[in-house]
């Protein structure tokens, strides 16, 4: 086993981002379609059209492995990128980034909780790299793309407690993906899939209220500053969010706290228990219909032509799962084992600069 | 078999540099980053790996209480044993749920009693038929109620795709792909669904 942090990414996997990038430029004209539902905020919804793949299938199993050995090298070119090395010291701080660049999933310490009598455990915000089209969705034309730094995401997956306000991929799955993905068999069928504009989600930790702010932020982590492009995102989306950092919605995050009866012992036996299910596969199916347009499909069923959304996000239809320009070999080295980050060269200032 | 103690311990040094290295360790004034390290001196004298602490038995008795009472779960003998050795963590994408804390408590972990409700409203199908005791960024680790036995889920499907020989396998695993132990012959062993896991070094399912 070697150091990680002793081999860079290849230039194939440092091209596959910077294109990822690119694209993400191309996907919205627009910067202040980032508001457009603030419960949202920088989330559009990508019309594919492809179908669930069996979980035996020889694609799903070799999307699988070819992830596992490319996801150290993308964190690793992502954090050496000058965009997204900027906007990841924006999203997980210098201790995320110092992870990444070590090819591990970054995450920051908050605190140390010093109880008296127990032991000490440490506090951390934690990000999880994941697929944008699940791998579990075949794309006609599309599986070059499905592993390609183009359909990854960065997202936070701090839990604490029921609080699932800081997991915002769990609020995507539980709201678009599983209900469109679930119970459909053999049939190909346009699935809306979130897709944020930006390459780590949420992509700010705290509130800039206008570009001088950002920039001198910026300047303060050492990284350079972001092209306007970026800029204006970054700003509409701190808009979006009130200044403030991003919370999924109350009314989503503590939708388990209202099925609290249905898990009681009592619940136990099979009838009660196919009961429980089904309680919980209607709710799902109502919430996502309140988000998809009339031709998703939510647990196999078509919403029609008559349905109208209440809420609107942005729709898109990226093209991202036709062949990337950059295509990434699947015959990669796994990932290696992770030493010590170093600790920095110079001391960073402290993120409570005056915006 | 047993948890394995060297990872567990690498896992700990690995935390401790993690912090050591962060900006909130250097913020911290003087006193308080020396009366931190006293703290995790003390740890380490009592026998506990400093910052992957084993729950308490008064916490473990807690969390049983509140599985009947929240989940309507029994929860399995084994794994409450491996919780009094790791009461969880989080590394590199993967997640070992732990003891829930008291309201008044950070949360250092997810808790095994907050995390299934969620995930259960997510995926209802698992509702009371899997116990998710951790999550990676491509599978939900399980107990699987009916059959007495710890699985790997696909994160997508939410079906299974690996049976563990037990628990301390399945977290041996974990541990393996957190800290980044991998064997290059380890891959294959997805797609079936062997009943036996194979024996490889450092993990027996996961691909990295």
């Amino acid at each position: 086993m070697s150091n990680s942090s002793s081999k860079p990414p290849s230039a194939e996997m440092r091209a596959a981002v910077d294109e990822a990038i690119k694209e993400l430029e191309k996907l919205i004209s627009d910067p202040t379609s980032i508001g457009a539902c603030p419960e949202l905020p920088g989330i559009v919804l990508d019309r594919i059209v492809g179908q669930p793949l069996d979980r035996t299938s020889e694609e799903y199993d070799q999307t699988t492995k070819a992830y596992v050995k490319m996801r150290g090298e993308y964190l690793k070119a992502l954090a050496l990128h000058p965009v997204g090395r900027s906007l990841a010291l924006l999203a997980v701080g210098p201790d995320g980034v110092r992870l990444m660049e070590s090819g591990h999933s970054p995450s920051s310490v908050i605190n140390a909780a010093q109880t008296i009598n127990q032991p000490v455990r440490f506090r951390r915000q934690h990000y999880n790299c994941h697929h944008v089209i699940p791998k579990s969705v075949a794309v006609a034309g599309g599986r070059a793309a499905i592993n390609h730094p183009r359909n990854f995401v960065i997202a936070n997956t701090t839990r604490r407690g029921r609080d699932q306000s800081q997991n915002p991929h769990h609020f995507w799955h539980a709201l678009f993906l599983h209900p469109q993905t679930h119970g459909v068999v053999d049939q190909s069928n346009p699935i809306y899939v979130p897709r944020p504009v930006f390459p780590l989600y949420p992509p700010i930790t705290h509130g800039f209220r206008n570009a001088e702010g950002l920039r001198k932020h910026l300047a303060a982590l050492g990284a350079t500053p972001l092209p306007e492009i970026w800029e204006s995102r970054i700003l509409e989306f701190s808009k979006a969010a009130g200044h403030r950092p991003y919370s999924v919605p109350k009314q989503f995050h503590e939708i388990t706290q209202g099925f609290g009866e249905l898990f009681k012992k009592e619940n136990r036996d099979p009838e009660a228990n196919q009961a429980v299910r089904d309680k919980l596969a209607a709710k799902a199916e109502t919430l996502a219909a309140e988000w998809l347009p009339g031709d998703a499909c939510i647990n196999g069923k078509t919403l029609g032509p008559s349905h109208q959304p209440k809420h609107r996000l942005p729709v898109v239809e990226s093209g991202l799962t036709t062949k990337p320009a950059n295509k990434i070999s699947e015959n990669r080295k796994r990932q290696e084992k992770r030493v010590r980050p170093p600790a920095p060269a110079r001391r960073l200032q402290p993120q409570s600069v005056s915006i | 078999m047993n948890l394995n103690e060297q990872l567990l311990r690498e896992l700990s040094d690995l935390f401790l540099g993690d912090l050591r290295s962060s900006e909130y360790y250097r913020a911290l004034p003087a006193d308080d980053r020396a009366n931190l390290e006293k703290q995790l001196a003390r740890d380490a004298a009592n026998g506990v790996r400093p910052l992957v602490p084993g729950a308490s038995p008064d916490q473990i008795a807690k969390l049983c209480a509140r599985s009947e009472a929240e989940l309507g779960v029994t929860l399995p003998a084994s794994l409450l044993r491996v919780l009094t050795v790791v009461d969880g963590f989080v590394e590199n994408g993967l997640s070992l749920y732990g003891v829930d804390r008291e309201s008044t408590e950070d949360e250092t972990v997810p808790g095994l009693i907050a995390q299934n409700p969620a995930l259960w409203s997510t995926f209802p199908e698992t509702a009371q038929k899997y116990l998710f005791v951790g999550d990676s960024e491509l599978w939900f680790f399980a107990y699987e109620i009916p059959t007495a036995t710890y699985v790997a889920l696909s994160r997508s499907t939410v079906r299974p795709v690996h049976r563990f020989s037990g628990i301390e396998a399945l977290v041996n695993d974990m541990l393996a792909q957190a800290i980044g132990h991998f064997d290059d012959d380890s891959e294959d062993t997805i797609g079936a669904l062997p009943s036996q896991a194979p024996k490889l070094r450092g993990t027996d399912f996961s691909l990295n």
